[in-house]
């Protein structure tokens, strides 16, 4: 499957979800959802999230699996979390 | 090895030998760093220690008057604290995310590793003889210089490679502050100056005061 589009490419805003479909019998549900706030982040973003919660939460592990330094983790999460509450910020515009 | 680069994208390459170079804190960090750093600091002073010259100072390096070892070990020791502990409470303040003061104080040491390259250079030949008369030449204006052309060539190779190496201790000790406490930018660049004098600073008074004593 291709990767999920998360910016309008026109104005730069999160894009929402019109169609749902099942791939099992083909029904389709239509209106307009919001995406969750984590599957809003790039798909590098969502890796990391979810190799971090896959080493319970530990950066110390999560240095040794990527073979990089504490620091340079901790920043990397700080990155994530910067662009979550980004995105928090964005979605909470978008329903007023 | 998997690799994270600036856009978050995890890589499976390895480590080019600029990144050893200039970033080795994105790969060794914490009390690796350290045990490295300290080794790297002791070799320096030891190395100082044969050739009399002296890192009394953050930033400093002299060839000068004999002393005993632990007075060369000692001056790299009190050079790394100085910045480490300044740079901690610096980071302190204006950094917005926490941060392991162990990663500062073992990148910041593993920061001053190209002391070892400098004090390895000040032990060629004939060094210490221009070093020496430079001085006597500035306080008896005139005098024959008592140097041959080599020494001055192997003290002006000296100079390059104390200059060479001072940029990127420098380089290193940034990048250390950046990563550790995670301040970049303009923010990053005037909060590390300000640390480094202040830093300079405080070695030189405490540098100073033991070999007073």
């Amino acid at each position: 499957m291709r990767p999920l589009p998360l910016d309008c490419p026109s104005c730069g805003q999160l894009l929402a979800v019109k169609r749902l479909t099942c791939r099992a019998c083909g029904t389709e549900v239509e209106g307009l959802y919001q995406l969750p706030t984590l599957a809003s982040l790039g798909r590098a973003d969502q890796e990391f999230a979810a190799q971090f919660l896959k080493a319970s939460g530990s950066l110390k592990e999560m240095a040794r699996l990527l073979g990089v330094s504490y620091p340079t983790v901790r920043n990397r999460l700080d990155e994530i979390i910067a662009r979550l509450t980004e995105i928090e910020g964005q979605q909470e515009q978008q329903h007023d | 090895m998997t690799e994270l680069t600036s856009g978050g994208e995890q890589s499976t390459s390895r480590p080019r030998l600029t990144e050893w170079l200039f970033s080795p804190f994105k790969y060794v960090a914490g009390v690796h760093a350290l045990g490295i750093g300290l080794v790297a600091i002791l070799v320096a002073g030891f190395l100082g220690f044969l050739s009399n010259s002296h890192f009394d100072g953050t930033l400093d390096f002299h060839t000068g008057a004999a002393f005993p070892l632990q007075v060369f070990l000692g001056e790299g020791l009190l050079d790394w604290l100085a910045l480490a502990l300044v740079l901690a409470v610096v980071g302190k303040a204006v950094s917005r995310t926490a941060f392991r003061a162990i990663d500062l104080f073992g990148t910041q040491a593993l920061a001053r590793w190209p002391t070892v390259f400098i004090a390895a250079a000040a032990l060629l030949p004939g060094y210490q003889r221009v070093a020496v008369a430079i001085v006597q030449q500035f306080m008896h204006p005139g005098a024959t210089p008592p140097y041959t052309a080599t020494e001055l060539a192997a003290f002006a190779l000296v100079m390059l490679v104390t200059l060479a190496a001072m940029v990127w201790m420098v380089a290193l000790m940034y990048r250390s502050y950046s990563l550790c406490c995670n301040v970049r930018g303009a923010k990053g660049a005037w909060t590390f100056v300000i640390g480094l004098v202040a830093a300079e600073a405080v070695s030189k008074l405490v540098i100073l005061k033991i070999v007073m004593r």
